[in-house]
């Protein structure tokens, strides 16, 4: 190990001219650290700002936040109102972050999922996602295949998720972009009737959340 | 700053086997790396340097080119990959570094080496 000496001719765009899996992996590892020294000896972030941006995902922004909201949601009629007309201001009047102005969060909206009615919300063209109320966006969204064929044939890829709907319930698809940030307000399973917040929080994911899951019934899950 | 040099030298420049932090199950981070590249882009846009849209349209341009020349099924589609590419674009074009600096700095740690 570290026996080669890698010198590229320009950056990052001869990734084709790797042979092994390997070197490259040594080296975008040694590129992120090299990266991050010298704009520490720059005086531009320093040794823990790295550390703390990550620490806000695991302590301040994640999915606690949305599942925490859609449950409030389930049992307060008048906060439901106010989330499906403007989410911003519903999540920051209970004290959920609101998120860094300009990044992903700075405009949410919110879909309900009806009977009638499924929302799904992808990125088509990156990876757009409402960070403050349901933290980073896992892998598969961020998938091309998953981003070009939720686009064109959502009700499959819905089935390859495991969520069969009725032919009679429409599906709507939100591509979120600079401007609009969605989330998934998904419909109340039955058996849930009387549960606290914090229960039925406990029974919502983010992919619900996205609309590629259904909140299950207690009984089932 | 020092002591990271040293603890990356301690460890595999293959990235961390330590599990990194979960999210509901799913990982957040699968590489040690991914997290770094991840929270330098934020760090920075926050810092003023560049606006966070601006990141957003490197990454799209970054993923355009990637899927311009590859099935969208290629195995060897690496998200952060194309973060990484973006990130580099951006503090480049922002005159955060130059890319003279950026490879030698790369050279010397794949080399171990502990010059500055």
């Amino acid at each position: 190990m570290g026996e080669q000496s890698f010198v590229p001719s320009n950056i990052m765009t001869k990734y084709d001219g790797f042979n092994y899996d390997r070197d490259r992996e040594i080296y975008s590892a040694a590129r992120v650290r090299a990266l991050e020294s010298l704009l520490i000896e720059k005086g531009i972030i320093s040794g823990e700002t790295v550390d703390k941006v990550l620490n806000y995902f695991e302590t301040e922004m994640g999915p606690f936040n949305g599942a925490k909201i859609v449950a409030k949601a389930w049992t307060d009629p008048a906060f439901k109102a106010q989330l499906l007309e403007d989410c911003n201001a519903a999540v920051s009047n209970i004290g959920l972050p609101v998120g860094m102005s300009g990044a992903e969060g700075e405009h949410m909206k919110v879909v309900e999922n009806t009977a009638e009615v499924h929302n799904i919300v992808i990125c088509t063209l990156c990876s757009c996602y409402p960070w403050p109320t349901l933290g980073l966006p896992p892998y598969w969204f961020k998938d091309p295949t998953f981003r070009a064929r939720a686009a064109r044939e959502p009700r499959a890829v819905l089935t390859e998720f495991g969520v069969e709907l009725p032919e009679t319930t429409e599906i709507k698809l939100w591509d979120s972009s600079a401007q609009i940030r969605w989330f998934v307000l998904p419909a109340q399973p039955e058996g849930t009737e009387g549960m606290s917040e914090a229960e039925l929080a406990a029974l919502i994911t983010p992919e619900a959340m996205m609309g590629v899951a259904l909140v299950p019934s207690p009984s089932a899950a | 700053m020092q002591l990271r040099f040293e603890h990356f030298a301690a460890t595999s420049l293959m990235g961390s086997e330590e599990s990194p932090p979960r999210n509901n199950g799913e990982l957040k981070f699968a590489r040690d790396w991914e997290g770094l590249a991840f929270g330098m882009a934020l760090a920075l846009a926050k810092k003023g340097h560049y606006e966070w849209e601006d990141f957003r349209q490197e990454l799209i341009a970054s993923i355009e080119e990637w899927e311009s020349e590859h099935a969208l099924e290629d195995e060897s589609w690496d998200y952060y990959q194309r973060w990484l590419i973006a990130l580099e674009r951006l503090a480049v074009e922002s005159e955060l570094i130059d890319e003279a600096e950026l490879e030698q700095r790369t050279n010397q740690i794949i080399n171990c080496s502990h010059e500055k």
